[in-house]
């Protein structure tokens, strides 16, 4: 919980790994999946969750399906074309980034 | 554990009272709060009002009024409709300046060269593109108007809409020269940032019948 800040920059790419893996996802369903991956390490507010799917879906990289479940209408996300492209964009991206920070922090592991 | 239909309307009259009444996000902040509702009821045990302040709670400031310096502090909505509106709006914005000042420059510096001819030509130009331009404006005003559907865009253009008006302006006097005979460039300049208000318009009008069409049952 101590460390929401340090994921906030990451929320994006967190978004695109998971409809990645999960085909299409409604924004609840996001914030839960998160929360259990990451056994209630990262909880994801509405506050930072919507702004992020909005911003992603004007940018083309999600598209939005509408669908009855039960008693009410629910609007799944999922990657479009370019949004897959920008997806491992992404991942390449945090996995340099990671590399970079284990040289910071851990300069003898990451010796080895 | 589903709701009940007066529970279901409880959070229906929730969003009414918080003016979510955007489709383009009704349906999504109406699912986020049920399915939480629902996960609470069955995890925490408590009664359904209790769990319903504790969720709507967590909403209300995502939901109270705001407003942006993109569109003017008179224009007002729920929160997240301002912070969705801005990421779509946000570039378009920041047009609107080179559009004015390209034509303004690319004018002023080529003035002296043109003949009467072809400041005839650009003048005639200018009338026809305005008397169209303000032409288009007002159908598309027409037609927004006449779709009582709410969206996020529907948001954005009813912040536009005043752009009309520099149509008008410019309708009332249609002379693009100056006392001394040479193309107005700030004129030009107005007129091209006018030209592409307009099609800013039709952009966000277009993306508003989308939204309608993309937020019915598939």
């Amino acid at each position: 919980m101590g460390n929401q800040k340090l994921y906030k920059g990451s929320l994006q790419t967190i978004i695109l790994k998971l409809l990645e893996t999960n085909d299409k996802m409604y924004g609840y369903e996001i914030t839960q999946h998160v929360k259990e991956l990451t056994k209630g390490e990262l909880q994801i507010t509405e506050g930072a969750l919507y702004p992020a799917l909005h911003k992603l879906e004007a940018d083309g990289l999600l598209a939005v399906e509408v669908a009855k479940v039960g008693n009410r209408l629910r609007k799944y996300y999922k990657l479009t074309e370019s949004g897959t492209k920008e997806t491992a964009n992404k991942l390449e991206e945090m996995q340099e980034f990671l590399k970079t920070m284990q040289h910071l922090v851990n300069p003898k592991f990451s010796m080895e | 554990m589903e709701l009940t239909t007066e529970q279901l309307q409880k959070v229906e009259d929730y969003l009414n009272l918080k003016d979510i009444t955007y489709i383009d996000l009704r349906m999504e902040v109406f699912d986020h709060i049920i399915s939480d509702i629902e996960v609470k009821l069955v995890d925490e045990n408590v009664d359904f009002e209790t769990i319903f302040y504790l969720v709507t709670d967590i909403w209300d400031k995502h939901l109270k009024q705001s407003s942006s310096f993109y569109f003017g502090v008179a224009y007002t909505a729920p929160k997240i409709v301002i912070d969705k509106a801005k990421k779509y709006f946000k570039k378009w914005f920041f047009l609107i300046l080179p559009t004015y000042f390209i034509p303004y420059f690319i004018i002023v510096k080529t003035n002296t060269f043109f003949t009467e001819i072809i400041k005839n030509s650009i003048h005639l130009f200018f009338q026809i593109v305005t008397v169209l331009s303000f032409m288009f404006f007002l159908l598309l005003l027409f037609k927004k108007y006449k779709n009582e559907k709410k969206t996020t865009y529907s948001f954005i253009l009813k912040t536009q809409s005043l752009n009309a008006l520099v149509g008008f302006l410019f309708l009332i006097n249609l002379n693009f020269l100056d006392n001394d005979g040479f193309i107005d460039a700030s004129k030009s300049g107005i007129l091209m940032a006018f030209i592409f208000s307009t099609y800013s318009y039709f952009h966000f009008y277009k993306k508003h019948l989308e939204a309608i069409k993309k937020h019915k049952i598939s």
